[in-house]
């Protein structure tokens, strides 16, 4: 089931009436209600691999209650492997199996052997890495004796698979969310509200922009070869508002989702298309993606409080396997490394923590210094990008060759195109409401909030009826696929 | 709680309102598909593909046959070749209780082909997963189904809409193409229209002739197209006369299907034999046709293809 369907509006309102109409005064109810709704969300996918879902909560909700009863450190350390292994492995079976086959096979084929192994058919469970990266860390942090293990199955079965974040995170700690089941929820209007306007941005992100930009972004990827320089670079500047309009559009409705059941999520995007380098760039993109990894990999290698040559390791460490959880192809490998060789300077020179505050705070122009380093970050990444929306390692070349070509100086195509300049419209909408509220949560959390009520009103209906007139045609979010 | 409710229920069905006047506003400017599943259902039907859709108007036929159900359900090469697909939405466009209808089978070689190298395996047939396939209420207007399910593009074209297309109610697609060779009797259009130089005719010819020969390399013959083809004529025999019909077109594209099946006459000639019906091969009005492109009739031709068919059929 899509955010962007038909299903979902009807679905949504009917979960909403049960759960604070007919279930408000019981928790146990309303996690039911909760674990029911979100197997049934997932189970319009593909109902078969609900087991899978089942079969992670159950392995992590068993090891995390055998770690709270050990004091053992060797036992422990086994539940914790044994953790580790079932879902990696479950992973790595199901999105890595066949490129680790594939691999072999050209290793083999370099050495002059050719091999013709038999490769599975495994279709990609939707959302397994967001859900098992999210059990996962609750058994860490148990191990790790940073929360207690609970007694409570049904709250942390709603834990994992709690609908909103189930197939495209946030990736929620247990920390923040599992409390969260255990405590009666009280409806807050205000909440509820924020959370419909965090709804409409969303989805205005992901239907008007990420579709529209979707478009072209499809024809000029797919054909790179017969696209002049400048078109391929319009193709790439595109793809990197697709993605971000994708992908935070559905943060921002899985969050404002949340919100109407009365929980809150992580923050996950923080206009990250603002950023002066790469490393607030990623203080501000996939957020809880980076404080995963930065928790549960970076830190553990000793992060950046250990000698040069291993605060380099760590770092590509990092990157790489950030990479990798993106996807199997070596594309992810190296729009991972990339990103780890845009990082590093900044990390050697101890400049990875310079902008901490959001760029021209306090005032409604950046200066000319922050423009050029926005510009500078958004160029770095959409480079990298390429790689990331490129089929093959060797379809991205041949982009990133044709862009630096002589026609890179010629009038990009489709540039007089209707639909076109509805794209970039709506791409210099996003961008301008953004900036204007880059301070806050997203767009739509202060902006108008102190108009008079009917304007406000017909505020959200030009937005409601932007989304309605001009969304694109209904796309699946890219992350559905990682 | 009832005042969070009260406020996003008016705000919901307000908009929800304005989503449902929009809907209402839907007609022949807003997409080539729509119109053809809000008429009711009907008892005789031109069938085909985008070359059918332009070329054969129905208010024609009806004057020149006498009647006053002839009704244009051909949509695009992509959507309409024959097969289960097609044959499934024209049985939904059918009136049950007719049997004294007329059905206008247009044939060409595309339409029996397949862009599969496996063109006998149905599931590799494109208009499987397109709305042809799942759009089930054919007569309701509007018709949310297709609004909702199959249309495909931006909803600001109900409202505002630059296409040159334009779909009538008789289910023919007009294109409003003026082209050089009848400036003079071009009229005042009543709806955007483009006007095409000798030159601009030519290169516009050129292209689709190259879209063709790629498709060339794609496409092949299916044995299954050809066997849903014979399905449908059975199946409308019982409602009607049926008749087969190969439309003009340029004189490069003639080449081109040639190519790719050069015994096209005589396969359908023994189907017409084997059906006992009427097959007519209107390829020799070629050079007396005007083509938008090197597939499709301009308005005027069309017109003109069609009297000429009427003609024929009456003398049957």
């Amino acid at each position: 089931m899509l955010f962007n369907s038909i299903d979902f509006a009807i679905f949504i309102p009917v979960v909403f009436a049960l759960y604070w109409i007919v279930k408000s005064k019981e928790i146990k109810a309303q996690n039911a209600l909760l674990l029911i709704a979100s197997y049934t969300f997932y189970a319009f996918w593909d109902w078969r691999f609900l087991s899978l879902i089942v079969f992670s909560s159950l392995t992590d909700y068993i090891i995390g209650n055998r770690l709270s009863e050990t004091t053992n450190k060797s036992h422990r350390k086994l539940l914790l492997i044994t953790s580790i292994s079932a879902n990696i492995g479950l992973l790595g079976f199901f999105k890595y199996c066949n490129f680790f086959i594939d691999s072999f096979v050209d290793v083999f084929s370099f050495f002059g052997t050719d091999l013709d192994p038999n490769r599975l058919n495994i279709i990609l469970p939707i959302g397994i890495s967001f859900y098992t990266f999210q059990t996962l860390s609750y058994t860490i942090d148990v191990h790790n004796n940073k929360i207690k293990a609970t007694k409570d199955w049904l709250s942390f079965f709603c834990f994992v698979s709690f609908f909103p974040q189930l197939v495209a995170g946030p990736i929620e700690r247990a920390k923040n969310l599992l409390p969260q089941f255990h405590k009666k929820r009280v409806f807050d209007r205000y909440k509820a509200v924020d959370g419909l306007r965090q709804i409409l941005w969303g989805l205005f992100k992901k239907v008007v922009v990420a579709d529209n930009c979707a478009f072209y972004v499809n024809q000029i990827f797919n054909d790179a070869e017969s696209h002049s320089g400048s078109t391929l670079f319009l193709g790439a500047i595109l793809f990197a508002f697709q993605i971000y309009g994708d992908f935070s559009g559905y943060s921002d409705i899985a969050i404002g989702t949340a919100r109407l059941f009365g929980f809150n999520f992580k923050q996950n995007f923080a206009f990250p298309y603002f950023s002066r380098d790469i490393a607030e760039f990623w203080r501000r993109w996939h957020m809880s993606l980076s404080t995963w990894f930065r928790d549960y990999l970076y830190i553990p290698l000793g992060g950046s409080r250990v000698k040069t040559g291993n605060k380099i390791r760590n770092i590509f460490i990092i990157f790489l396997v950030s990479g990798f959880w993106h996807g199997a192809n070596y594309t992810f490998i190296i729009w991972g490394i990339l990103n780890a060789l845009y990082f590093l300077p900044l990390l050697l020179l101890n400049k990875n923590r310079q902008h901490l505050e959001v760029v021209a705070k306090g005032n409604l122009f950046p200066s000319i210094n922050e423009i050029t380093a926005m510009l500078l970050t958004f160029i770095a990444t959409v480079f990298a990008w390429i790689f990331f929306r490129a089929e093959s390692v060797s379809d991205a070349i041949i982009y990133i060759k044709n862009i630096f070509s002589k026609s890179f100086f010629t009038r990009p195509a489709f540039l007089d195109e209707e639909k076109m300049l509805l794209a970039l419209g709506f791409i210099i909408m996003l961008l301008i409401l953004e900036w204007l509220q880059r301070g806050t949560k997203h767009a739509l959390e202060k902006f108008a909030l102190n108009w008079p009520m009917p304007i406000r009103f017909a505020f959200y209906y030009c937005i409601a009826i932007i989304i309605f007139l001009f969304g694109g045609r209904e796309q699946e979010f890219i992350y559905f696929q990682f | 709680m009832r005042a969070f409710l009260a406020k996003s229920s008016l705000f919901v069905f307000l908009f929800l309102g304005i989503v449902l006047i929009i809907f209402h506003k839907a007609d022949g400017n807003f997409d080539p598909f729509y119109m053809r599943f809000t008429t009711p259902k009907q008892s005789s039907l031109i069938l085909g593909t985008s070359k059918a859709a332009q070329g054969l108007k129905p208010s024609v036929l009806n004057r020149e046959l006498n009647r006053n159900d002839v009704y244009n359900y051909s949509f695009t090469l992509r959507l309409s070749p024959y097969g289960p697909t097609y044959l499934k939405s024209i049985k939904r466009k059918l009136k049950e209780s007719s049997n004294k209808g007329i059905f206008i089978l247009t044939v060409d070689p595309w339409s029996i082909f397949a862009d599969s190298k496996t063109p006998n395996d149905l599931k590799t047939f494109e208009e499987k997963s397109k709305f042809l396939n799942f759009i089930k209420s054919t007569d309701k207007k509007p018709n949310y189904s297709y609004l909702i399910n199959g249309y495909e593009d931006m909803y600001i074209k109900i409202l505002y809409n630059k296409s040159l297309m334009f779909l009538h109610s008789d289910g023919w697609l007009e294109v409003h193409i003026d082209n050089f060779k009848n400036k003079k009797n071009r009229k005042k259009p009543n709806h955007r229209s483009l006007y095409f130089d000798s030159l601009r005719h030519k290169r516009h010819i050129d292209a689709s002739i190259n879209r063709y020969l790629k498709k060339k390399a794609t496409y092949n013959f299916s044995e299954i197209r050809i066997k849903y083809l014979k399905k449908t004529i059975q199946e409308l025999k019982l409602k009607g006369d049926v008749f087969l019909v190969r439309l003009p077109v340029h004189e490069d594209m003639i080449e081109i299907e040639n190519s790719i099946m050069s015994n096209f006459n005589d396969e359908m000639e023994k189907i017409s034999n084997e059906f006992e019906i009427d097959y007519f091969n209107l390829t020799y009005l070629n050079s007396k046709c005007i083509f938008n492109d090197a597939n499709h009739l301009n308005r005027e031709s069309a017109a003109y293809v069609s009297k000429e068919l009427a003609k024929m059929i009456n003398q049957e």
